[in-house]
């Protein structure tokens, strides 16, 4: 073993910075650390600026990122298809969480390899692990969105041609 | 032939991040599923304390659940909504993760920081917008029923 045994861990599992600051690991420790105090950005932005930035991230990936202009694509793709096969309201609902299901995933992956990328600008082994499993969060989600699209509607366009 | 297995490039690639073993790298080896639970329960004391964000989502969330009580909503539509809220919720948790590893990475300024950032709220939003539909999508045609009923 490496670099489990060489941690800064005490006998007791108390866990202790290299700074000597202690971290409280009880059910309220986590309450108790205030963000702010470890950010160099603007602290609590109001909802406007919050929404700005969200939507300077959206522009960012339908710039950046190849497979979120497939997704777009894809989604105007199935709205058309279920606005032509006409289904039924809940059927729409399931449709547009599942959309959104796919497009929150794949907005958390590029949020987590740009992190990555940070932390790491070296090859690293866990950066490998970060990146491959946040790459199959969005892989899972992309299957589950095809087979509610398959399942909404297919039955409607089974229905109006009458195989 | 040979009896040596024959390299594979695609099997090597694909096996190859299940090699890696977490534990030998991180300074906190995991522990069993209670303290799991724990520090799940931690974390979310944690954002209902620190993000006002999660408190607004808080009362969004009861407000909305109760309202589909009212209008009588079946039990699909329920489960649909409370996928829906699930959905965003866990979009505003890891975007609060996503931020805290941001600043864990580095404390200087750095440009993919703030993709980072903003990426992950894309998330958040994108999470918001989908609820509003599917809640005027299950509740919007009960709602006005129910108002022309009383109006």
């Amino acid at each position: 073993m490496t670099h489990g045994d060489q941690a800064k861990k005490n006998p007791d599992d108390r866990l202790v910075t290299p700074e000597g600051e202690e971290i409280d690991q009880s059910l309220l420790g986590t309450v108790k650390i205030d963000p702010d105090a470890y950010t160099n950005t603007s602290k609590n932005p109001d909802q406007l600026a919050s929404t700005k930035y969200a939507i300077a991230g959206l522009l960012y990936l339908l710039v950046r990122e190849r497979s979120i202009r497939v997704l777009a694509v894809l989604t105007v793709g199935v709205v058309l298809a279920g606005l032509w096969l006409g289904i039924s309201l809940m059927g729409w609902a399931l449709l547009v969480i599942t959309l959104g299901m796919v497009w929150v995933t794949e907005c958390l992956n590029t949020a987590i390899e740009a992190v990555i990328d940070i932390a790491a600008p070296e090859p690293h082994p866990l950066a490998k692990v970060g990146k491959d499993v946040a790459a199959s969060a969005t892989f899972i989600s992309v299957i589950v969105f095809l087979l509610v699209v398959v399942l909404l509607l297919l039955p409607s366009a089974v229905r109006r041609w009458g195989w | 032939m040979t009896t040596e297995r024959k390299p594979n490039k695609v099997v090597d690639q694909l096996t190859s991040t299940m090699k890696i073993d977490p534990d030998e790298y991180s300074p906190v080896t995991s522990s069993n599923r209670v303290s799991s639970l724990g520090y799940a329960l931690a974390g979310w004391l944690y954002m209902l304390r620190r993000q006002k964000n999660t408190r607004i989502q808080a009362v969004a969330s009861v407000v909305v659940f109760a309202l589909a009580l009212w209008l009588q909503i079946d039990f699909t539509g329920l489960a649909v909504l409370v996928l829906t809220i699930t959905i965003v919720w866990m979009a505003e948790f890891l975007n609060a993760a996503v931020e805290a590893v941001c600043n864990l990475a580095t404390s200087d300024i750095h440009p993919m920081a703030k993709v980072a950032r903003d990426v992950a709220s894309a998330a958040v939003l994108l999470g918001v917008v989908a609820s509003v539909i599917i809640g005027l999508l299950i509740m919007g045609p009960p709602l006005l029923e129910r108002l022309n009923l009383i109006g």
